[in-house]
């Protein structure tokens, strides 16, 4: 999954972020907000799957901790990623049982909606998917799979770190991985021959 | 992960039509937009949190992402077997020099711990313990409990890795966050047991003879291992 031609950027990009991790327990303000910029997109993303449209107020919620508890962090640019999904995680699921009555697929209903059916182009095919809807896709996963995928395609973690951050085990973490990623091309495919109506997206949401 | 594509995706006609399982897995990976209003926040409660004296806040397990690296367990290892070799030396150099017949003797420098090393011993060999733990050697003659001197190597080695790459291992931050009594109290605690501690060396690095005779004798006899069946035989007067 994205590891392919990525690793050497990962590394530059990890290497940056652990630099500027470092500097800002130190007290630097600029290097906080560098460190800001990189991580927030992905934990958007990452959020985005959990609570749907809550994601940035989640965010805000989970950055007040991390600025609380920078100086307690240990790690490197990877471990800062795993470390503040995991507070972003702790803060999406108490999000999760605030709300434990709304479902959360109807966050996405309009976003599944639109769901492109048929493209000419296999370039056209690549760029035919927006961000909010492969988002909204995978969290339509049980949550399991979806936070598996998520926290390795999204945040960029690796299976130990995805494991860790999940409370689970590796192998538990790697399986659910495996399902979640069959399902989705399951549903892409199933998606395809079609136009995708909202009926559709709704009979996502029930094949759960 | 691509292996287990449906044939549908492998079929060129569809792969045209449908966005693939990468193209969707990309575009989950696509950078989220956020606004500038959160930066602004998250720097705000940053510079509100450095007021506020967080950065002295100790690292708790959850906060330690370095990289566990196999160096660390394999230095524990040399370390234990180090600190066994040790007290097979000293339990026969305290039985040679006759110290052994006084295995309960208050130690003469400091009484205060000695009746807990008793009792404490006294428990050990209903409860199968690691090696490290139970071994004679692992123990620091005439000082303190037993458990101590454990606590008293870990302390050391979070000392050491503290700033540094490793990662205390968690059973070995439970025991220390145990007898600190609390993940907070850690740091003191070790600093407050190092400080106790004369000298750099470790035990089983000193002579194990000479002119220690009278203070590390004494307890080295009652810890050691030919010795264990005296304190076996000692009820625990209390459940600690």
């Amino acid at each position: 999954m994205g590891k392919r031609g990525g690793d050497r950027r990962a590394q530059t990009y990890d290497g940056e972020l652990g630099a500027a991790v470092e500097r800002a327990q130190e007290g630097d303000e600029d290097a906080f907000a560098a460190a800001y910029r990189r991580v927030q997109p992905p934990l958007l993303g990452y959020l985005r799957g959990l609570v749907g449209d809550d994601a940035e107020d989640v965010a805000s919620e989970a950055w007040l901790e991390i600025a609380r508890d920078l100086g307690r962090f240990r790690g490197d640019g990877a471990g800062f990623r795993a470390w503040t999904a995991s507070i972003a995680r702790n803060r999406a699921l108490d999000h999760l049982r605030r709300l434990k009555s709304r479902p959360r697929t109807t966050l996405f209903e309009s976003e599944l909606a639109e769901l492109p059916a048929r493209q000419d182009t296999a370039g056209e095919a690549f760029e035919s998917i927006s961000t909010e809807q492969a988002l909204a896709l995978i969290a339509n996963l049980p949550r399991q799979q979806a936070e598996a995928v998520l926290l390795q395609t999204v945040i960029g973690l690796d299976g130990a770190s995805a494991a860790r951050v999940l409370g689970k085990r590796p192998g538990a973490v790697r399986s659910a991985t495996h399902r979640g990623l069959k399902r989705l091309e399951q549903q892409l495919a199933s998606l395809q021959p079609m136009r995708v109506t909202v009926s559709d997206s709704r009979a996502l949401g029930e094949a759960r | 992960m691509t292996e287990n594509r449906p044939r549908g995706v492998m079929n060129p006609e569809h792969e045209q039509q449908t966005p693939t399982l990468e193209a969707l897995l990309a575009a989950a990976a696509r950078p989220t937009p956020f606004s500038a209003e959160a930066e602004v926040r998250a720097v705000v409660a940053f510079r509100a949190a450095r007021q506020a004296g967080a950065p002295a806040a100790p690292t708790r397990p959850e906060d330690d992402w370095r990289p566990k690296s196999p160096g660390v367990e394999i230095r524990w290892i040399r370390t234990g077997i180090g600190a066994l070799v040790a007290a097979a030396m000293l339990g026969g150099v305290a039985m040679a020099s006759g110290t052994i017949p006084t295995p309960f003797g208050e130690p003469p420098l400091e009484p205060g711990p000695a009746p807990s090393v008793s009792s404490r011993q006294a428990e050990i060999p209903g409860e199968p313990e690691p090696p490290l733990t139970t071994g004679p050697g692992a123990r620091i003659p005439g000082e303190r409990p037993p458990a101590a001197k454990d606590d008293l190597a870990h302390c050391r080695a979070y000392e050491s890795k503290e700033g540094r790459g490793g990662a205390l291992d968690s059973t070995a931050w439970q025991r220390l966050e145990d007898a600190a009594g609390g993940p907070d109290a850690v740091a003191a605690y070790c600093a407050r047991l190092l400080s106790e501690q004369p000298g750099k060396s470790s035990p089983q690095e000193r002579p194990p003879k000479g002119e220690g005779g009278t203070i590390d004798a004494p307890p080295a006899g009652q810890q050691s291992g030919p010795d264990n069946g005296v304190a076996r035989t000692r009820k625990p007067p209390a459940k600690q």
